[in-house]
C-alpha cells in the first residue's frame, strides 16, 4: 500500500519537501513506517500522527490515512 | 439540572454546563483583550489571562500542523476545563513571523474562584508546550523542542 507522510519543521527542511510517499506491505503498522523513515529522522525523536492523533507503534495503517511525522515540538513562548 | 442557591438574588445561570473552548491558529497579531472577552461568564469570579511573548531575538518564526494543532488545543483546553471546573477557556496561537515582545500565544481561563483559574491557565500553556504540533525557528535554526512519547502499545491513539 502507498501512503503519504506530511513533514514539518526540521524534518521538512531536511527532506527538502512537505510530503513523502512510502510503499509499505499491506497490514503495515506505524512502527514499519517509522523504520522506513529512519534515513530521514536519524537522531530526531519523531512520533507519528495518524489521522491527527499521536499513534503507538502497533497502530495499523490503511491507505488514505492522514500520516504526519512530528519532530519534538516547541510551541508557546520560551 | 436545577441549581438553587439562596444567596443569589439575580437570575444567573449557574448550571455547570462546560462551554466548548475557543481555539484559533492565526498568522495575524493576537489580542489579549479579545481573548479575555471570550471567557466572560456570569458564573466566573476570576479571569486569568496569559500571554507568551518572544524575547531576546528580533523575531521568531512559528510553524504548525494546523489541522492537528487546532484539535490538540481544543483537547488540552477541554481537559483543563473538566479537571479544574473552569467556566470557559480560550486559546490562540500565532504562526509565521512574530516580532520581539509580541505574543505568540494567548490564553484566558475563567472560573468561579482564582485558584482554579490560575491552575487551569497554567495547565493549558504547559501542555501546549509539551504536546501541540507547533514549532519555532530562531534566526534560521529550529529550536530544540520537547520530544513526544508515543502512546503505549495496545492503545490506538492518545
Amino acid at each position: 500500500m502507498r501512503v503519504e507522510i506530511r513533514l514539518f519543521a526540521s524534518l521538512r527542511q531536511r527532506a527538502g519537501r512537505e510530503t513523502l510517499e512510502l510503499d509499505l506491505p499491506d497490514g503495515a503498522r506505524v512502527a514499519d513506517a517509522l523504520s522506513a523513515l529512519d534515513w530521514l529522522t536519524g537522531d530526531v525523536r519523531a512520533v507519528m500522527a495518524v489521522n491527527r492523533d499521536y499513534a503507538s507503534g502497533d497502530t495499523p495503517l490503511a491507505p488514505g490515512d492522514e500520516l504526519a511525522l512530528i519532530p519534538p515540538v516547541s510551541g508557546g513562548a520560551r | 439540572m436545577t441549581n438553587v442557591d439562596s444567596k443569589r438574588t439575580a437570575p444567573v445561570n449557574t448550571s455547570a454546563t462546560a462551554r466548548p473552548p475557543h481555539v484559533r491558529i492565526s498568522s495575524e497579531p493576537l489580542s489579549l483583550d479579545a481573548i479575555t472577552a471570550r471567557v466572560s461568564d456570569p458564573r466566573a469570579g476570576a479571569v486569568v489571562s496569559f500571554m507568551g511573548v518572544t524575547r531576546e531575538v528580533p523575531a521568531l518564526e512559528y510553524e504548525a500542523y494546523a489541522e492537528m494543532a487546532l484539535q490538540e488545543l481544543a483537547r488540552i483546553a477541554g481537559a483543563a476545563t473538566r479537571r479544574h471546573g473552569l467556566c470557559a477557556v480560550a486559546v490562540e496561537h500565532r504562526i509565521g513571523t512574530v516580532a520581539l515582545s509580541e505574543p505568540s500565544v494567548v490564553i484566558a481561563a475563567s472560573a468561579p474562584h482564582r485558584a482554579e483559574a490560575f491552575a487551569g491557565a497554567r495547565e493549558v500553556i504547559d501542555t501546549i508546550k509539551a504536546m501541540a504540533p507547533i514549532w519555532k525557528r530562531e534566526e534560521g535554526e529550529w529550536v530544540e523542542g520537547h520530544a513526544i512519547d508515543p502512546p503505549p502499545s495496545g492503545t490506538a491513539t492518545l
